[in-house]
């Protein structure tokens, strides 16, 4: 997948992959990398600006636990308001998608109406 | 052997370029050193140092990766810097509305030289105070409503800068308000006898003095954090 195309869309890859519960930085590139098919591999240290953006925007909130390993570990959840933003976006993509779908369903109707 | 030191390196520098926030700086070299040790242990390569050489350039340049933290964490610092001008603003209020309030309870009684002074020095510190509260709400309802973008651009650079510069003026107007202030209560403590009463003016002024004193002292700082940080920008 274009690079360009992911870093627009970042922000709700990111909030789409915490829909399954809290995560760690690691294991939210896992869970989009599982959830996308191999699609997205994303640079991992894009991860991190990310998370902290939304953060502060109020739509994650996160604390510290320890994980197995004894390392300290930085766990994040969507807050009610990324919840709100997720199902706007999705909403939002829906009918873009739809949109294209349209265009594209179309001229691939033309293109078969000229073989023809 | 496990490799750890590269990766300590790694999270050390990112540390380093974070430094103009120290508890971002130490959250994010947590979590990077955190990851890097998480994909290191995934990769199924049984070469440990090609895992963790495969695993420092999926990560990339330090600078680079702190570089992308610089938006979000300059609208954090002059948001701080904000908030503290607003308390300040706040506290400054309080102080010389307590000290008024006081003034009118106890029948305190003015002479010709208060009378003179408070002339000229009233509409100054009113003036420095209405300026000051002015900015400092122009400067927190900009900060509050303004999102950190994704990437940084020299545009919003410049526009927290602006922000900054405008809590230093917020800080500066507070100082002179204060300075008038001390004036005008010095004269009448001055000429007051020793007793209770002069307890209020005297302690409202030392928290004045204290508030403004620790708003400018916190204010440079802050402007000495947001040019840090915007070097990390060129």
């Amino acid at each position: 997948m274009e690079g360009e195309m992911l870093k627009g869309h970042l922000d709700m890859i990111v909030l789409a992959a915490l829909v399954g519960g809290p995560a760690h930085g690691y294991g939210i590139i896992q869970e989009i990398k599982r959830r996308s098919g191999g699609a997205f591999d994303l640079p991992e240290g894009t991860i991190y600006p990310t998370l902290h953006r939304l953060e502060k925007a109020g739509y994650l909130a996160s604390h510290w636990t320890t994980a197995d390993s004894g390392r300290k570990r930085r766990v994040y959840k969507m807050t009610r308001r990324g919840e709100r933003a997720l199902s706007d976006h999705r909403a939002l993509w829906q009918r873009f998608a739809d949109a294209i779908d349209g265009l594209f369903g179309e001229k691939a109707r033309a293109t078969a109406r000229t073989h023809h | 052997m496990r490799p750890r030191e590269p990766i300590t390196d790694f999270g050390s520098a990112v540390a380093r370029e974070l430094s103009f926030d120290p508890r971002l700086a130490r959250r994010v070299r947590a979590e990077v050193e955190d990851h890097l040790h998480e994909a290191v242990a995934d990769r199924a390569d049984p070469h440990g140092e090609n895992r963790l050489a495969e695993v420092m350039c999926a990560f990339g340049d330090p600078q680079a990766f702190a570089r992308q933290f610089l938006a979000t964490a300059l609208l954090s610092l002059a948001r701080r810097a904000a908030a503290v001008t607003a308390l300040a603003v706040i506290g400054m209020f309080g102080a010389m509305e307590a000290r008024a309030a006081w003034y009118g309870w106890v029948n305190w009684p003015v002479s010709d030289h208060v009378r003179a002074a408070n002339a000229i020095g009233h509409p100054v510190d009113r003036f420095a105070f209405v300026l000051a509260a002015a900015f400092a709400l122009s400067a927190l309802a900009y900060l509050i409503t303004r999102r950190a973008p994704a990437h940084f651009h020299t545009a919003f650079g410049w526009e927290i800068g602006f922000c900054v510069k405008l809590n230093a003026a917020v800080a500066l107007a507070l100082m002179s308000a204060m300075a008038t202030e001390l004036v005008l209560t010095g004269v009448r403590l001055f000429e007051a006898e020793l007793d209770a009463r002069v307890l209020v003016p005297f302690v409202s002024l030392m928290l004045e003095v204290a508030v403004a004193g620790g708003s400018m002292s916190y204010i440079l700082i802050m402007m000495s954090r947001c040019s840090r940080a915007l070097r990390l920008a060129t």
